[in-house]
């Protein structure tokens, strides 16, 4: 009986198993010894119905209706386990036994969300390992929670693929396809344990990408009655956190009502200069109606505030280390950031669930978000650049910028040299003296630019309103033949712009561009005469994104002898347009709304499990479909213009993997081979550099730069196993390995779009043609054949695990993560890069040769890493007491590159040859490193 | 079970697939294969052919409205800084006929355009001023408006003006400049070599310039004129810039003796409308001088600037015209001999003894200036002189004569002419003149003959 029982917390890719309608399940609850474990508490999601089981650790739920369910088994003392089954129309289901391990280790550690702080500021393709994950399969497991904080993704794909739903609403964002997990920061007792349908495996709620659907229904009496505290302390962003969780249980009444309260802080972060404060609150109500019908109303509100840290050269580091952080400086005693993120965007969320028939079920939805987030940085007009590692402030300039350097350089750069080496943090930190002086110094001169900001703090910051409805249907027609439809509707809008946040005792900032050359007026908003704004005034840049989408997500689950299949289809519509509310003074598409850019999607995912025993499996999973660009990736220039990638399409995924699996009581293996395929993908990187075209420029202002490939080509591939054995009823051993190839297969258009107009100037007339559309074709970026980066291809891990009976456990995991590559640039990749575009032909000295090593994928190192934990519980009286700690990185390896990207200042052969022949490069690539040694410490208390 | 083990099999033969599947080495990925693409059609036009497009002073009616592309090489380079937003491009590597100026407002150029480059110009766009043989290229502006001025092309738009050229191989061609070479600034001086890049050989530094840098450093200046001598005496500036990397490099005591220097030969005409040769090194290098022991100490042993005849013999062989001096001259006066309306004439001007006695090796140099077409002036030596010329065994010798005849357009050098056989001897040399009614009757005119001793 026991090849019916889908155990989802060890795979998940049978969630289709058969069985039968009108149903007792049953199961013995045991220990890890086997001896049955009384009175576990057993609630069974999508009934309502809870238990307790008995004193031979049995429990029954009677008269189930067909349809899919989620058990909780959870027991004081003991790891809460989470089992998915479905029930069709078997008269007994036997869930077997179910073994409750000692107390958790890992569900309870609260990083929920692992999240750099840092990901989103400089490279949009840096993404953070998604939710916690409950029901995993041993290799899923083992990757996210001890190889995702090195930043591991299984293979290799962006985690904008994951389709995380909260009560039947996905939370992506519509510009970029990021979730916010600052949403529901330090809520973790709320939204763990959710469903997922792991990599690109059909979904019962959603059609999904490539890495996994997370869904999660977050009704309020679903939750372990009482009151649990929760306080934890941790070395990363934040190092402190507290939170509290009252639920009250299924009133008589039928009314249930959860709250929780959390906050995350720190006076400093891990990172120097880096605050953090971010509270997260729920409040679920439930009102069960009828047994068919039952309502519920969650919302969720997370106001944050926090600093972010900077990405430096390796220089930078050599120097002050992989904690420094170049964003703060020393202001009136404080340690004063100017990149600062907050936000309140809350989320009400308002679902219907509804039991139509013995055969039909309807959930329907209605979630609305709303609210402000913002993210600061210095601005500044005719004055210098400010930050402390401008290339100027770091010695390697003056040694690299002659071949031979003058006395003067050689001065220079020993004074640099002298105050990084001796941390003299008026120079290695943002000098906020001088950059108030300045601002003093045109408050009271007698100039008519008197009180004009030299600098200035601005918030980029948007305003979202966001309306979704959804539905998901389901009709069994037979006993192995289940109908799921999903419908979902959403209306995206949200207005991006940048407004004054400080003028720094200035009395006005200027919303006029800094290096206009007097050849038209410089204003960034021509409809508006005063160009001098204040605190909270618009500035810069202003516009609406607008999106509608309308997704059908059908689906259908059948069983002919020992297969078990799954097919889900898509299709979408969706309607994009962009509203400028500034009318730029060069791009004359600025202003007004853009024409509706619509795109039709379609797919297929397809899921075949074939039975082989009852503890042997093959299974499965293709998928083959068409994805709309985000909006950020259509409207390139979104700050000043309407204008759209050049060839815009939709991405066309092809998914495939086959996977052997072994599921007994004491063995455990998932082996899978995958490949995807992906066409048509825009890539798009969005930063800040000192860029310029030509000769002859004197100095390049600081231009915001974005760099669009369009029609990329990747191949994912790559083979995962994952293992896990019980030496003794108390010893585990688990391990995983996983070797990857992640390439480019095609060479894509390269595009840039600089908000500076002198770098279409300046690359002469040749360009002016495509000057009106305000982006520059780099033409081909040869691309084909390098590894993609940011993501380790080679990952092993072996673990083992003690559990006491008496209730504490250890355990300890050795990591090795290798073969991780550098994201190439594609600017140095194209036939521009050793062309001279003023004579128009190969620089001087180019060779295939030089080429072939100058533009070698640079290999990151690999690195071996060691982790701990352990923990302990008591009961005393009626309350529960788990103290748990996790140590990552044991031996505090600090040498480990997470990610990073090379600058593209030195765009051309020459010069980046030249610089890279440095000893010191100035503009080498910036790097992201692991932040060392850290530590999660948690203290629990249930009452 | 059949079915089952068929299903395994199909599994693992999948995944071997997969694995198998192209797997990329790391040494595969791509690099953009090298290729150069020459942005400019073939030529339709040569260098000289911007004569027909140019004016003195060219105006904002003159920018050239068509393609007109024309290859060149470059000769100049601006990398040490000497010369300054200026290209100089010549029609052939070797033995050009034909070299422009190109007016460029930007620094660096050399690392686009290096010595050697070949290039495609096309002029659409530009304006093209030529004024006493000094062809300028370069843009239209209302404030370079004199009779041999233009303005500099914007560096941002240089590249819809001006390409290198790729060759068979793939590369952009580069060539090996051949300077034009030359004994004394009196050849290089010449309209046809401005732009040009020249050689001159056995040159040295004005003996006043050797105390001092290659440029003045106080007072201080954006450019000074140093004076370079041959072993006729003829001086010849040598113009440099503050901006040149070796601006304050003294002159002794590396570049303190006699050698060779390579130059971009320029013309300067003043506002006045004086006219001033002038050279500009590209960089040191150029400069192949020795130590102060090399230098030369030329001793004049004859001398005449034609004041009169004093100190030659004019004999007449046939026809009623002879020898005499014209108030014409470089300075003037000068010799002068003209057969008049085509009748016939054998006139000799021969010098006195010259005692070539005391020195090593001995030249002779002189100038000339003709009109109207003619036999050429003929050149000879004795060191037997029977009183008569008919009589005397002469030896020719073959300087370079004036070879323009449609005007008096200046002298021509006759380039140092080595006379050191006779070294030990006392030589007369004579000018021969003839002229009858069927070759014409040239009018020659002849100044500053010397004979050098070293």
């Amino acid at each position: 009986m026991i090849k019916k029982l889908s155990l989802v917390s060890l795979f998940t890719l049978l969630s289709a198993s058969l069985f039968y309608a009108q149903t007792t399940v049953y199961a013995y609850i045991k220990d890890s010894e086997g001896k049955p474990v009384e009175s576990a508490e057993v609630s069974l999601k999508g009934s309502g119905n809870d238990v307790v089981a008995d004193k031979i650790g049995y429990f029954q739920f009677v008269d189930l209706k067909p349809g899919h369910y989620q058990v909780v088994v959870a027991k004081q003392n003991y790891e809460t386990k989470v089992l998915d089954f479905e029930v069709e129309k078997e008269k007994r289901i036997d869930l077997g036994v179910i073994t409750l391990s000692g107390s958790l280790g890992y569900l309870d550690q609260g990083y929920s969300v692992i999240d750099s702080g840092n990901s989103q500021e400089e490279s949009t393709n840096q993404s953070t390992v998604g939710l916690l994950q409950s029901s995993q399969d041993v290799f899923s497991r083992i990757a996210s929670f001890d190889l995702g904080n090195y930043w591991f993704r299984p293979r290799g794909v962006d985690g904008r693929t994951v389709e995380t739903m909260m009560n039947g609403t996905p939370m992506a964002s519509a510009d970029d396809g990021n979730v916010d997990f600052s949403n529901w920061g330090g809520l973790n007792e709320i939204t763990r344990y959710p469903e997922i349908a792991q990599n690109h495996a059909p979904s019962d709620y959603a059609f999904g990408g490539i890495s996994s659907v997370i869904y999660k229904n977050t009704k309020a009496s679903e939750y372990r009655k009482g009151s649990q505290f929760t306080y934890s302390i941790t070395n990363r962003n934040y190092r402190n956190r507290l939170s509290y969780r009252y639920s009250s249980g299924m009133s008589k009444s039928g009314w249930a009502f959860t709250g929780m309260i959390a906050r995350r802080w720190a006076q400093e972060g891990i990172q120097e200069g880096t605050y953090y404060d971010a509270f997260g609150g729920y409040l679920g109500i439930e009102k069960k109606l009828s047994d068919q019908h039952t309502i519920t109303l969650n919302a969720f509100g997370s106001p944050y505030r926090r600093s972010t840290s900077s990405p430096n050269t390796q220089e930078a580091y050599d120097y002050r280390g992989i904690h420094y952080n170049s964003y703060w400086g020393w202001h009136d005693g404080e340690k004063l950031s100017e990149r600062v993120r907050r936000g309140f965007t809350p989320i009400i969320q308002f679902s219907d669930y509804w039991t139509m028939s013995k055969k039909a079920s309807l959930w329907t939805s209605i979630s609305y978000q709303f609210g402000k987030s913002y993210a600061s940085r210095l601005d500044w007009y005719k004055a210098n650049n400010p930050s402390p590692t401008y290339y100027k402030n770091l010695p390697s300039y003056w040694l690299n910028r002659d071949p031979s350097p003058t006395d003067y350089d050689v001065a220079k750069a020993g004074f640099y040299d002298a105050a990084w080496r001796n941390n003299d943090q008026s120079i290695t930190q943002l000098n906020w003296d001088n950059i108030y002086a300045a601002n003093y110094n045109s408050k009271y001169s007698t100039a008519g630019s008197a009180g004009r900001a030299a600098y200035w703090l601005v918030d980029d910051a948007s305003n979202d309103k966001i309306w979704n409805a959804s539905t998901h249907f389901t009709y069994n027609f037979n006993d192995v033949t289940k109908f799921i439809l999903n419908i979902n509707y959403q209306n995206y809008y949200s207005e991006q712009y940048r407004e004054v946040k400080d003028l720094l005792g200035a009395d006005y900032a200027v919303n006029l561009y800094s290096f206009n050359d007097g050849a038209s007026s410089g204003m960034y908003n021509t409809l508006d005469a005063n160009v001098n704004k204040t605190k909270g005034d618009k500035i810069g840049y202003d516009y609406i994104f607008r999106k509608q989408e309308i997704m059908v997500n059908p689906g259908l689950k059948f069983s002919v002898k020992d297969f078990d299949v799954f097919l889900s289809a898509l299709y979408g519509y969706n309607s994009n347009s962009r509203e400028g509310l500034f009318s730029h003074y060069l791009y004359k598409n600025s202003y007004g709304k853009s024409i509706d850019h619509n795109f039709w999607n379609a797919g297929l995912k397809g899921q075949v499990v074939y039975r082989v025993n009852g503890r042997n499996f093959l299974v499965y999973n293709g998928a083959y479909y068409s994805q709309t660009p985000f909006l950020n990736n259509i409207y390139i220039n979104a700050r000043v213009s309407n204008v759209v990638t050049p060839n815009i399409r939709n991405t066309v995924v092809n998914a495939n993997d086959l996977s052997y699996v072994i599921n007994s009581p004491i063995f455990k293996m998932r082996f899978t081979g995958y490949l995807i395929e992906t066409q048509n993908e825009t890539e798009v990187q969005r930063f800040y550099a000192d860029i310029s075209g030509g000769i002859a420029t004197t100095s390049a202002p600081s231009s915001f730069v974005t760099e669009v490939l369009s029609g990329v080509s990747k191949r994912n591939m790559g083979l995962e196993l994952g293992i896990q054995y019980k030496i003794t009823p108390t010893l585990t051993a688990s391990g995983l390995a996983t070797v990857n190839q992640h390439t480019y297969t095609n060479n894509p258009n390269l595009y840039f779009v600089v908000d500076n107009p002198s770098f279409y100037d300046a690359t002469s007339s040749i360009v002016l043609a495509d000057y009106s559309n305000n982006y520059k074709n780099m033409g081909v970026a040869y691309l084909k054949n390098y590894k993609q980066g940011d993501s380790p291809q080679e990952a092993y891990s072996l673990g083992l695990r003690y559990s006491s009976p008496k209730y504490w456990w250890l355990g300890a995991t050795w990591n090795y993560l290798g073969h991780n590559y550098l994201s190439p640039s594609p600017a140095t990749r194209t036939d521009l890069f050793y062309t001279d575009s003023v004579s128009g032909t190969p620089y001087p000295g180019v060779t295939q040769d030089i080429l072939r090593q100058l533009l070698a994928p640079v290999k990151l190192p690999s690195a071996y890493f060691f982790n701990v934990n352990a923990g302990k519980s008591w009961l005393l009286g009626k309350n529960y007491f788990l103290i748990s700690a996790t140590v990552n990185n044991v031996f505090n390896n600090q040498k480990y590159i997470t990610g990073g990207f090379e600058q593209v200042r030195n765009g051309n052969f020459v010069d980046y040859s030249a610089d890279m022949a440095n000893a010191t490069p100035s503009f080498a690539p910036k790097y992201f490193y692991n932040q060392g040694r850290s530590y999660f410490v948690n203290f629990q208390l249930r009452f | 079970m059949n079915k089952k083990s068929y299903l395994k099999t199909a599994f693992w033969a999948a995944l071997s697939t997969v694995l198998l599947n192209s797997c990329v080495k790391y040494d595969d990925y791509s690099v953009p294969t090298i290729t150069c693409t020459d942005r400019f059609a073939a030529t339709n036009h040569v260098l000289s052919d911007l004569v027909s497009v140019a004016k003195s002073a060219p105006t904002s009616a003159d920018i050239i409205a068509n393609d007109f592309i024309m290859e060149g090489y470059v000769s100049s380079s601006d990398e040490a800084g000497n010369i300054f937003k200026q290209i100089f491009i010549q029609d052939k590597p070797s033995n050009p006929t034909f070299a422009i100026e190109m007016d460029i407002d930007a620094g660096s150029l050399y690392t686009s355009f290096p010595v050697g480059s070949k290039v495609r110009i096309n002029a659409k766009g530009l304006v093209a001023s030529y004024y006493n043989g000094n062809m300028k290229l370069g843009a239209y502006d209302a404030s370079y408006s004199g009779n041999g001025q233009i303005g500099r092309i914007n560096p941002n738009y240089l590249a819809n003006y001006m390409a290198r050229t790729c060759g068979t191989d793939g590369l952009p061609v580069t060539a090996t400049i051949v300077p034009v070479e030359f004994s004394s600034f009196g050849e290089a001086t010449q309209p046809q070599n401005i732009n040009k890049l020249v050689k001159i050989n056995n040159v040295q530094f004005a003996s006043a310039e050797l105390a001092k840098s290659f440029i003045d450093t106080a007072p201080s200046t954006t450019a000074s004129d140093r004076y370079l001598e041959d072993i006729t005496g003829t001086s010849f500036d040598l113009r440099n810039s503050i901006y040149a990397s070796f601006a304050k490099t003294p002159i002794s005591p590396t570049y303190a003796g006699a050698g060779s220097i390579t130059l971009i030969m320029s013309l300067y005409t003043s506002v006045s409308g004086s006219k001033t040769y002038q050279g500009y090194i590209r960089d040191l290098a150029d400069v192949s001088f020795g130590d102060s022991s090399t230098r030369l100490s030329p001793v004049t042993s004859f001398y005449d600037d034609f004041n009169n005849l004093s100190n030659w013999t004019a004999v007449s062989v046939l026809g009623s015209q002879t020898w005499g001096t014209t108030s014409y001259g470089n300075p003037k006066p000068s010799a002068y001999m003209s057969g008049g309306t085509s009748s016939t004439n054998e006139d000799w001007l021969i010098t006195k003894s010259i005692s070539l006695t005391g020195k090593t090796s001995y030249y002779m140099a002189f100038e000339s200036d003709g009109r109207y077409t003619g036999n050429p002036l003929e050149v000879y030596i004795t060191d037997n002189y029977t009183g008569t010329p008919s009589t005397t065994t002469w030896s020719k010798l073959n300087p370079i004569l004036d070879t323009d005849m449609n005007a008096f357009a200046g002298f021509v050098s006759s380039g140092i002419v080595d006379i050191s056989s006779y070294k030990g001897k006392n030589v007369y040399i004579a000018f021969k003149y003839t002229s009858s009614p069927s070759t014409g009757s040239t009018a020659w005119e002849i100044d500053n003959f010397k004979v050098i001793g070293l």
